[in-house]
């Protein structure tokens, strides 16, 4: 017990792409496929370990979430499903890609799961013009290669415009 | 002073009186979605006037004494304006009104170029996969719309998700065999189009009948593709017959049933794996099928009944050491409103390991409550018909002595004071 105590307060750095560091508590830090398995690996926790695609502000928000399910006990699941929820609500798109981005990289599934979530949820029941706005994405078919495709996957279009 | 413009309309909010020497030039066809792009030239470089397809604006005149705010207003963003030159000869206040409305604008244009980056297509293959696993299989497919990138993404996603009702237009309501034909190629198509890889989740919403063997042909499918969760909402009054190897699937975790019809169980099922369990809907015709198809599962975590017990039925043996919640709904009585229809047999919980526990029901008899040490809450409502009855506050103490260790009671009865 003493020594899970020793182990619960040992903290490591990470550095952010822009620079900045964080100090953060090892059973945080183990929210990360990553890191868990930099630190299984010869990876001293006195390293500093960068992150050159993360920035501040995402990394600030990851490390966020993965305190609150560190902290959170197992019976405490109610508590921390509402908090997945607020914790994406009235983000800006930007911040999400950031955030699933960094998720992906760092390997922190759940957090992976609700954002990808979060952005499908933006794509569902919209029709195609609409999700090519919202992301702007550039429409590089000709009239032609897009009647094609609609055509071949026409059951996927029934009901949209 | 001079002024030429082309394209009119473009700026409607010229100044009335424009200053000497202020060239502006505004070229290239409008782009729907593309960012407002200033360059400013300072080095005396003539800018081309005029391009083969764009418009032109030419203004000279500058006043010494312009300051910066004036200088946005004649720039500002404007609907197809999409990027100007200007050229002034550096006198006076100009060119601290120039660098003062330079600095932000380049400010708020990296912010705006920002905004406007396709942020979803530049991500890794394997994440735009798991986002349109996340959806629908429908609105999946329909992003092969988006552009070339996007044609092939959706035939790598790892969870098929089906409801016929989304594929409906307003006017092709029920009774119309077109639906069923246009639901049934959709699902084939999805099945012959997608990669051949494992599936994680495969969930399947129909509220129209449809031939029995293509449904569990689509099943078996899966079954083959180490499906691990598995999701089937099927609405219709004939028997189902759900293919046999679902019952010996060794990859399946999670199964959910929420079927009219009477379950066949086969004399052999194993799903060493299985640790989530619902059943909704679905009947089990004798004690032998339910406590034979509950055997089959030794890892149970999580078991949901509703209403799935048919008269034939009389001892269940919920045998689980691992289970941990355990909800039951309507079980005892299927029919609540109906009481003579009551079913008069015994529930028997061997479920050590429970920590959650809901009954909710009309009839509180014949819940056999066995060691339950470890059980951190139970919800249980019964609604009782006659509450003169003292059979049933009999039966509810009965219950309540079983779960007497519980930390949190919710006990609800909507006519009965206890």
């Amino acid at each position: 017990m003493a020594s899970s105590i020793e182990n619960n307060n040992e903290k490591l750095t990470l550095k952010s792409s822009d620079g900045e560091e964080f100090l953060v508590e090892k059973h945080v830090a183990l929210q990360s496929t990553l890191l868990q398995n930099m630190l299984d690996s010869d990876c001293s926790s006195a390293d500093v370990i960068p992150l050159p695609k993360i920035d501040a502000r995402t990394l600030a928000l990851v490390l966020g979430y993965c305190k609150k399910h560190a902290d959170a006990s197992s019976s405490k699941q109610g508590e921390l499903n509402s908090f997945d929820s607020e914790f994406l609500k009235d983000m800006d798109m930007g911040a999400l890609f950031n955030l699933v981005l960094a998720a992906n990289f760092m390997e922190i599934k759940g957090l992976l799961d609700i954002a990808a979530q979060k952005i499908a949820d933006t794509i569902k029941d919209k029709p195609h013009q609409e999700v090519r706005e919202i992301f702007h994405v550039e429409n590089d078919y000709t009239p032609e290669e897009e009647a094609a495709v609609r055509e071949e996957n026409r059951w996927a279009f029934e009901g949209f415009p | 002073m001079l002024l030429l413009l082309e394209g009119a309309g473009l700026l409607q909010a010229v100044p009335p009186a424009l200053p000497p020497a202020l060239l502006v030039e505004l070229h290239s066809p409008p782009k729907s979605f593309g960012p407002f792009r200033h360059r400013l030239f300072t080095d005396g470089a003539p800018p081309s006037l005029t391009t083969a397809d764009g418009v032109g604006l030419f203004i000279s005149g500058l006043p010494d004494d312009v300051d910066a705010r004036e200088i946005h207003n004649l720039f500002r963003r404007r609907p197809g304006f999409d990027s100007c030159q200007l050229k002034y000869t550096g006198r006076a206040n100009q060119a601290n009104a120039l660098r003062e409305i330079m600095g932000s604008l380049s400010k708020r244009q990296k912010l705006s170029e920002e905004q406007y980056i396709d942020r979803i297509s530049n991500l890794p293959n394997g994440l735009v996969t798991q986002i349109l696993s996340c959806l629908p299989t429908k609105y999946a497919v329909a992003t092969s719309a988006l552009s070339t990138r996007w044609k092939q993404l959706w035939t790598s996603i790892t969870s098929l998700d089906f409801d016929d009702e989304l594929l409906v237009h307003p006017q092709n309501q029920s009774g119309n065999p077109a639906v069923q034909r246009s639901f049934t190629s959709f699902v084939c198509q999805v099945f012959m189009l997608r990669r051949d890889s494992a599936v994680h989740r495969f969930r399947l919403k129909l509220n129209r009948t449809y031939d029995v063997s293509c449904v569990n042909g689509w099943i078996g499918d899966m079954l083959l593709h180490n499906v691990r969760e598995i999701d089937l909402s099927i609405r219709r009054k004939d028997s189902t017959l759900l293919p046999q190897e679902l019952f010996t699937c060794v990859t399946l975790v999670v199964l959910k049933l929420d079927i009219d019809c009477n379950m066949n169980v086969p004399t052999s099922v194993s799903l060493p794996n299985l640790k989530i369990l619902h059943f909704v809907c679905i009947t089990f015709v004798d004690d032998d099928s339910i406590n034979r198809f509950l055997l089959g599962c030794p890892v149970l975590e999580e078991l949901n009944m509703t209403a799935c017990v048919g008269e034939g039925v009389s001892v269940i043996n919920v045998v689980a050491p691992m289970l941990t919640s355990f909800n039951m709904l309507n079980v005892i009585s299927r029919h609540y409103m109906k009481p003579h229809h009551d079913f008069e047999g015994r529930i028997v919980l061997d479920t050590p390991a429970l920590l959650y526990l809901t009954i909710f029901d009309s009839c509180a008899d014949g819940f056999v409550v066995g060691s339950l040490p470890h059980l951190i809450k139970a919800d249980i409502t019964i609604i009782a018909e006659d509450h003169t009855d003292p059979h049933i506050s009999e039966a509810i103490t009965d219950l309540l002595k079983g779960i007497s260790n519980v930390r949190f009671l919710h006990l609800a009865d909507f006519s009965l004071e206890v």
